[in-house]
């Protein structure tokens, strides 16, 4: 069995600027976090894996390189994206978003791996109540939920989130918790999640790797991390 | 003021508008997508009216078979330009300007040539030589078929917009194109479909316009300018907007050429000024992302 993601030697750039340095990364199944400081990488590391930016070294998605694909193949492959900031669609209302990249699941696909509009629906009722309204006029928490609600909508095997916890009330942070709760038990879907809400995190995988300087010097429990005082100061500046 | 000249204004202006808004509407769609101003627009216009022209002629002054003509060589030549040309380009906004403005230049030199420097007229045969009278003066039938036309374009081009998948792929695509192409959706292959229409569209304007007001290389300018008005007045990726804003800058030009002739061309800039001052997004435009 391949592991779902794994990134050998990354390299990432802005222009020319080298933003991430020979990072590699390996991730098996389940939900990982990655944890780090602002400007340490991390959007940049999501922007990688889905080809959003130019990066050198190998990516392989379940033994598939993609590094040399465009980003629309790569989500095909079955990587979706919850980027930073949501970035929904202020053209389209909020059942557009879910319709107009909705893939059909491959046959063979798990029924607890096929992600239909009722079934996200029935995860985020609140989307179903909102569905004709613009996809930027909805509520901070309900844009969050709207930005995963549709990298669900094209059968992802993987989804990235980046920091999804970024400007929420504490009531929605439990909703989101449910939702990580939800996929892991009753889907395969893998989760690569960004954080640096260490609490928010800890509430859903305690599998971490720190990110610094685009560099990964730590990879572990988030636990023992952050129960480790100077290290946790040391990488996160916390603790 | 005598009701028939008005009527025949009015009618002017919205004729016109109706040959900006087939004109502008597929360029406003390329600026708002693909983030491409193509400078060559015009030029290409009167490439596509002398194409047609020539369709026209041979075909014994068949003057729809060159409106087809016009829009389905220009269409050809769209593809083209944006596989060859714009799609290596166009993440660097002013190499894309100057690869267009370039185009503009080559491709007025052709049409210079093959016109020799002349303005050319079409004078079709048949119903569309015929002219409807209104009060002592009378109206060509093809400059209502243009405007008939252009109202059809509008009603279809904004139905896709909402109602369809590709309309959301379109108006996403403006909102936040690499977002798009994250949720799996090849954009590069919806950029070549709607750079190919903004073909069809010129093309079959050109015909048409060159019908209107003649055509031949001086045209090129004219054109540019009032397809990048448009663009700015009725916000950029907006169908509805770049309607209203031909109809604005249509009438605008109409009335003031005939009333204050000396200064309706300042009038018409000062007023798309004015908007891009007030408006930077247009009439009726909202934030953009840029990506």
């Amino acid at each position: 069995m391949n592991d779902i993601l794994v990134l050998d030697n990354v390299c990432a750039y802005y222009d020319e600027l080298e933003i991430i340095q020979n990072l590699s990364l390996q991730f098996d199944k389940g939900i990982i976090s990655i944890v780090g400081r602002n400007g340490m990488g991390k959007t940049t590391l999501m922007k990688s894996i889905m080809g959003l930016v130019k990066t050198t070294g190998s990516i392989k998605f379940k033994g598939t390189e993609i590094s040399n694909l465009p980003p629309y193949q790569r989500a095909k492959l079955g990587i979706g994206y919850v980027p930073q900031g949501k970035r929904n669609f202020p053209s389209l209302t909020t059942e557009e978003h879910l319709t107009f990249c909705e893939k059909k699941a491959p046959p063979g696909t798990p029924e607890k791996n096929i992600w239909t509009i009722d079934r996200v629906y029935q995860v985020f009722p609140r989307l179903y109540e909102r569905r004709n309204l613009s996809g930027t006029s909805l509520s901070g928490g309900e844009q969050q939920m709207l930005a995963i609600a549709r990298a669900l909508m094209i059968q992802p095997q993987l989804i990235i989130m980046d920091e999804p916890s970024e400007g929420l009330a504490p009531t929605i942070l439990d909703v989101l918790v449910d939702f990580f709760e939800m996929i892991s038990t009753q889907s395969d879907t893998c989760i690569l999640l960004v954080e640096q809400n260490l609490g928010f995190c800890q509430r859903i995988t305690d599998r971490t790797n720190v990110i610094e300087t685009g560099k990964i010097p730590y990879s572990g429990s988030l636990k023992e991390l952050r129960a480790n005082t100077q290290l946790s100061q040391k990488l996160l500046g916390v603790g | 003021m005598n009701l028939s000249y008005f009527l025949i204004l009015l009618l002017n202006g919205l004729t016109f508008a109706g040959l900006l808004f087939v004109v502008a509407s597929g360029q406003t769609l390329v600026y708002g997508l693909l983030r491409i101003v193509n400078m060559g627009h015009g030029s290409l216009y009167t490439l596509g009216a002398c194409i047609g022209y020539f369709v026209y002629k041979a075909l014994e002054n068949n003057w729809i078979a060159g409106v087809i003509a016009g829009g389905i060589a220009m269409t050809i030549i769209y593809l083209f330009l944006q596989w060859g040309l714009f799609q290596r380009v166009m993440s660097n906004a002013t190499q894309t300007i100057m690869v267009s403005l370039g185009i503009s230049w080559i491709v007025q030199d052709i049409v210079e040539g093959i016109t020799k420097g002349e303005s050319k007229a079409f004078n079709p045969e048949g119903f569309f030589r015929l002219s409807i009278p209104i009060g002592n003066m009378s109206y060509p039938v093809t400059r209502l078929f243009l405007l008939l036309v252009a109202i059809i374009e509008c009603i279809i081009l904004v139905l896709i917009i909402k109602k369809t998948k590709i309309g959301q792929i379109i108006r996403a695509g403006v909102d936040d194109r690499d977002m798009v192409s994250a949720l799996g959706i090849n954009i590069k292959a919806v950029f070549l479909g709607v750079f190919a229409f903004s073909g069809l569209l010129v093309g079959m304007g050109g015909v048409m316009g060159g019908t209107m007001n003649g055509f031949g290389h001086l045209q090129a300018s004219t054109m540019q300018m009032y397809s990048l008005m448009i663009i700015i007045v009725g916000g950029r990726g907006d169908i509805l907007g770049a309607g209203i804003a031909a109809v604005v800058i249509g009438l605008l030009y109409s009335f003031l050429t005939a009333y204050l002739t000396n200064i309706s061309m300042v009038l018409i800039f000062a007023f798309v000024m004015l908007v891009m001052i007030f408006k930077p997004n247009g009439l009726f435009g909202k934030e953009v992302r840029r990506s």
